[in-house]
């Protein structure tokens, strides 16, 4: 039997290896390498931001994850601001609305009412949405409430919409807490503080991250490019407002 | 400064040099806030001299530095305006919400009124944005008068009195809510004028200002308890209806005797004598000359806003006070005026503190902390900067390994005994038992001071510090002694390593002391086998995969980054530091070694195959090989290795396979790792 002529190397090249290493190499498997992501998404936060025209220069493919109001942990009570600057979109754009959670320093996890965020929370699930995000980097002693949260959310969440939660890089690392937490999708933030972002970038560029919920998205700042393309990609915008033209460049240069 | 500095990393070398506690730091009085997030006021408002000047403060709180430099003097009306949280910023219109919100639940409890529903003071409006309808004030003042009211109407009107407002509170958010009906003219004068005013309120938050404003206009013409706030209303939303004249807003100014309603004229003459149609330079001029020539009394606050306000739209390119340049920070275009170079001869000014993006509460708390630590430090303030490193490592106890290091970085520089200086150099925990007895562990390893100080320690030296050591702590680092020691070759250290080792555990301990007890009278070159074989088998702390004293992914700051973003983003942020001291003592030869020896895995690995290749014949080489192997596995899953890893890794499989086929240790060992 004769190889085809372009089989020929690759084929050489595959056996040679298997022979010259005696034994399966690596712990992990490899993820298949991805050049551009199969679903894209803007996070956009503060600001009054134009995206009309988007679902048409995206031809659909990029969502959009709108803060749609901030609620912070206090110890007087629960502080909400919605969100306060006007967001223009297609009918056609995906859209999510983003909760942040921020907890101040002297607030201890037990004082924590959970049916009390629920509540403050619960007006966003009225919005024009598909999906709710909640982003909240809660310390280590808040990560009960935090998922009893999200198994409330879950429950009171509108038929077809998907609960997702962001993520601290190092939760994907060693600091690994997500595999039993009730939502559909874990978003790494990979823009954030430079430490751990280095450390989430280096175990990227090794492999898969350890915790397998953090793989299929990442969330990275506008100008950063992920070592590794997920199915979904969330970028952050590096500076102002995003533009039709700003995201599409920005996308663009994801896939150069 | 660069001696006291040192002085922290000199308690630490005193540490273990010196048998007596460390109390060296003393103790200097120091009485202003500088570096906290807002400055003590009564210093800033009315103090001898000026405070030391923050960059991090507010920049509401220069201006007021500024007035004092031109010679204003703060009356006791302008002091009262402040509160003591430095919430008269209003940085977020919804900050006061949260208070008001429950002062107004809290008053409304108890008087049999109908249950309401939940009140939500924003508005929906289009295209995803909200908008603030009814402010702090509103609840406040319902509150207030409700408490009044209590004293002076009947348990019925009361509750009528409540249920109207729960009206007028629902239309913040739903403008379809019904209006209270007005009261017949049976009910007492005092209802029905509270009616009228919360039908005209509840008429204004509909957004009908034309059908708002003859009725706030009525009210304002009675005897009612609400005609001065009317009469101000009305001026408000002839204003808002473009329709307000200066004319018509002095007249009201002068009917007017509540200080909350002439406050609210002040500010609406304000939008339409001084801010309309002026440039932002003119305006900051005009108010800033007011804040210098007038008693403001409680619009102060308002008056300092709005000056902050309008400096930062001043354009770079016209600026023409030095007060504009202060606030924006554009000593570029400076002034006839007080500029921060000025303000800098008179307090002396702390540099900036860098601001990461996308700090939340918390992280902030934290990030300010450190710096007004760092600041106190370099101030040479010990007692706040100790504070500071308290208060840090309370509010980082939940934080990541870098931000801990870095609580404990500066505790370290802070510490003020031998004991604080080991708990803050290894991050130790401590525990003590009912009985007196102690005991804990290495939480992580070093942060960078603590890494850069111990890392230029001697071998005697460090033989000294685990002397000085609470045992649980000297154990851990005997372990990591006898490594070093085997790694070097140094082996008359490692047999006093081991010989700690064995001497300090029980008779029958099994584990690491069991398998060094038969090395202690061997040969150096059995001994040195004999132990790596031991720290691959027992490995207590996995200190072979590493190093105690060497960067560690999730346990030190790798770029030294801790604090907000820095490489590509932030290149000139500094690594979280704070002894430079430390540079100027010499490093250990014996550090410089291990040093040289790269990563712990490695120079375990180096020495592995170097003990293999010498000692073909020994039964225990093919376990040792084994091991080594299944090390290299451990390692890659703590991350803990480089490409050579894989390089030595497989080399030790190829090894085993090749010169022990038929040993059971080669049959155990299917993979390598890289």
């Amino acid at each position: 039997m004769d190889w085809p002529n372009e089989l020929l190397v690759p084929l050489s090249l595959a056996l040679l290896a298997a022979c010259s290493q005696p034994a399966a190499p690596a712990p992990e498997p490899e993820v298949p390498e991805r050049t551009a992501p199969a679903e894209a998404t803007l996070w956009v936060w503060h600001g009054a931001t134009d995206l009309r025209g988007l679902a048409e220069a995206s031809e659909g493919r990029v969502g959009v994850a709108y803060l749609a109001r901030t609620v912070i942990i206090r110890r007087g009570g629960l502080f909400v601001r919605p969100r306060r600057s006007p967001l223009h979109l297609d009918e056609a754009t995906r859209r999510s609305a983003v909760v942040r959670i921020e907890v101040e320093p002297d607030v201890s996890a037990d004082a924590v009412d959970v049916d009390a965020l629920i509540a403050e929370i619960a007006p966003v699930l009225e919005d024009r949405a598909s999906g709710l995000q909640i982003d909240f980097d809660a310390p280590a002693s808040f990560r009960a409430s935090y998922a009893e949260l999200l198994r409330g959310l879950k429950e009171r969440l509108p038929e077809g919409w998907v609960l997702e939660m962001t993520a601290l890089g190092s939760w994907c690392l060693q600091d690994r807490w997500l595999a039993e937490v009730p939502v559909d999708r874990v978003v790494p933030m990979l823009f954030g503080p430079g430490h751990e972002r280095e450390l989430t970038f280096a175990a990227l560029r090794e492999g898969p991250l350890p915790e397998a919920r953090c793989r299929a998205s990442h969330g990275i700042r506008e100008g950063q490019r992920t070592p590794r393309m997920p199915d979904r990609l969330y970028l952050f915008p590096s500076d102002g407002p995003w533009t039709v033209e700003r995201a599409m460049a920005a996308l663009d240069a994801q896939r150069s | 400064m660069r001696t006291i500095r040192s002085i922290p990393l000199l308690l630490l070398l005193f540490a273990f040099l010196r048998p007596e506690p460390v109390d060296a730091c003393g103790y200097m009085a120091y009485s202003d806030h500088a570096g906290e997030p807002r400055p003590a006021l009564d210093a800033l408002l009315s103090g001898d001299r000026l405070p030391l000047l923050s960059p991090g403060w507010h920049s509401e709180y220069w201006v007021i530095a500024w007035a004092r430099t031109k010679g204003k003097t703060f009356d006791a009306a302008e002091r009262a305006a402040f509160g003591d949280d430095g919430s008269w910023l209003h940085l977020h219109a919804s900050d006061g919400l949260r208070p008001a919100l429950d002062a107004w639940a809290s008053a409304r409890q108890g008087h049999g009124a109908r249950t309401a529903g939940r009140i939500d003071p924003w508005r929906r409006g289009p295209s995803y944005s909200h908008r603030l309808v009814c402010g702090p004030d509103a609840f406040l003042t319902a509150a207030e008068t409700l408490t009044d009211r209590q004293a002076r109407q009947t348990p019925a009107e009361l509750r009528a009195w409540i249920e109207a407002q729960d009206q007028v509170f629902a239309r913040c958010a739903d403008v379809n809510v019904q209006v209270p009906d007005p009261l017949p003219d049976t009910a007492s004068q005092l209802a029905r004028f509270d009616r009228d005013y919360q039908i005209a309120a509840a008429t204004t938050y509909g957004e009908e200002p034309a059908a708002a404003e003859p009725l706030f206009a009525a009210i304002a013409q009675t005897r009612s308890p609400w005609a001065d706030i009317a009469r101000y209303r009305v001026g408000y939303l002839r204003v808002k209806r473009g329709l307000g004249t200066a004319e018509d807003l002095r007249d009201r100014l002068q009917q007017t005797r509540s200080g909350k309603a002439r406050r609210g004229l002040v500010q609406l003459l304000d939008q339409v004598v001084l801010f309309a149609g002026r440039q932002p330079a003119d305006i900051v001029e005009a108010l800033s000359e007011r804040l210098r020539t007038e008693s403001i009394g409680g619009d102060l606050p308002r008056v300092l806003r709005d000056i902050v306000h309008f400096a930062k739209r001043v354009p770079p390119d016209s600026c023409v006070s030095g007060l504009v340049s202060l606030i924006t920070g554009n000593e570029a275009c400076r002034g006839e005026d007080t500029t921060l170079a000025e303000l800098r001869g008179i307090g002396r000014v702390i540099p900036p503190i860098p601001s990461p993006p996308r700090l939340s509460g918390r992280l902030l708390e934290i990030n300010r902390r450190f710096h007004a630590g760092r600041h106190a430090l370099a101030e040479g303030r010990m007692a706040e900067a100790r504070r500071e490193a308290q208060a840090l490592l309370a509010a980082s106890r939940d934080s990541n390994a870098a931000t801990r290091n870095a609580a404990s970085a500066l505790a370290l520089a802070t510490a003020r005994n031998r004991a604080e200086v080991l708990q803050h150099v290894f991050r130790w925990q401590a525990t003590t038992d009912p009985q007196g007895n102690t005991t804990g562990r290495v939480r992580g390893a070093l942060h960078a001071d603590g890494r850069a100080a111990v890392a230029r320690l001697s071998m005697a030296q460090w033989r000294q510090l685990m002397g000085r050591a609470p045992d649980a702590l000297e154990d851990q680092l005997a372990v990591e002694g006898l490594t070093r020691a085997t790694i070097l070759g140094e082996m008359d250290e490692a047999r006093r390593f081991a010989r700690g080792i064995v001497g300090s555990a029980a008779d029958d301990a099994d584990g690491l002391p069991q398998a060094l007890r038969p090395l202690l009278r061997v040969s150096d070159d059995a001994l040195r086998f004999g132990v790596t074989l031991a720290l691959l088998e027992h490995d207590p702390g996995d200190l072979s995969i590493s190093d105690e004293l060497r960067h560690q992914w999730d346990h030190s700051q790798g770029s030294g980054c801790g604090f907000g973003s820095c490489g590509d983003d932030h290149p000139d942020q500094t690594p979280v530091s704070i002894l430079d001291g430390a540079a100027e003592l010499p490093i250990s030869d014996e550090r410089r070694q291990i040093e040289r020896k790269g990563r712990r895995i490695n120079a375990i690995g180096d020495l592995v195959l170097a003990l293999a290749q010498a000692h073909p014949a020994d039964p225990r080489t093919p376990e040792m090989l084994h091991r080594f192997v299944a090390r290299t596995r451990r390692a890659s899953l703590h991350y803990a290795t480089d490409a050579r890893t894989g390089v030595l890794s497989r080399r030790a499989f190829v090894l085993l396979h090749q010169r022990f086929p038929d040993d059971p240790w080669t049959g155990r060992t299917s993979y390598w790792y890289r």
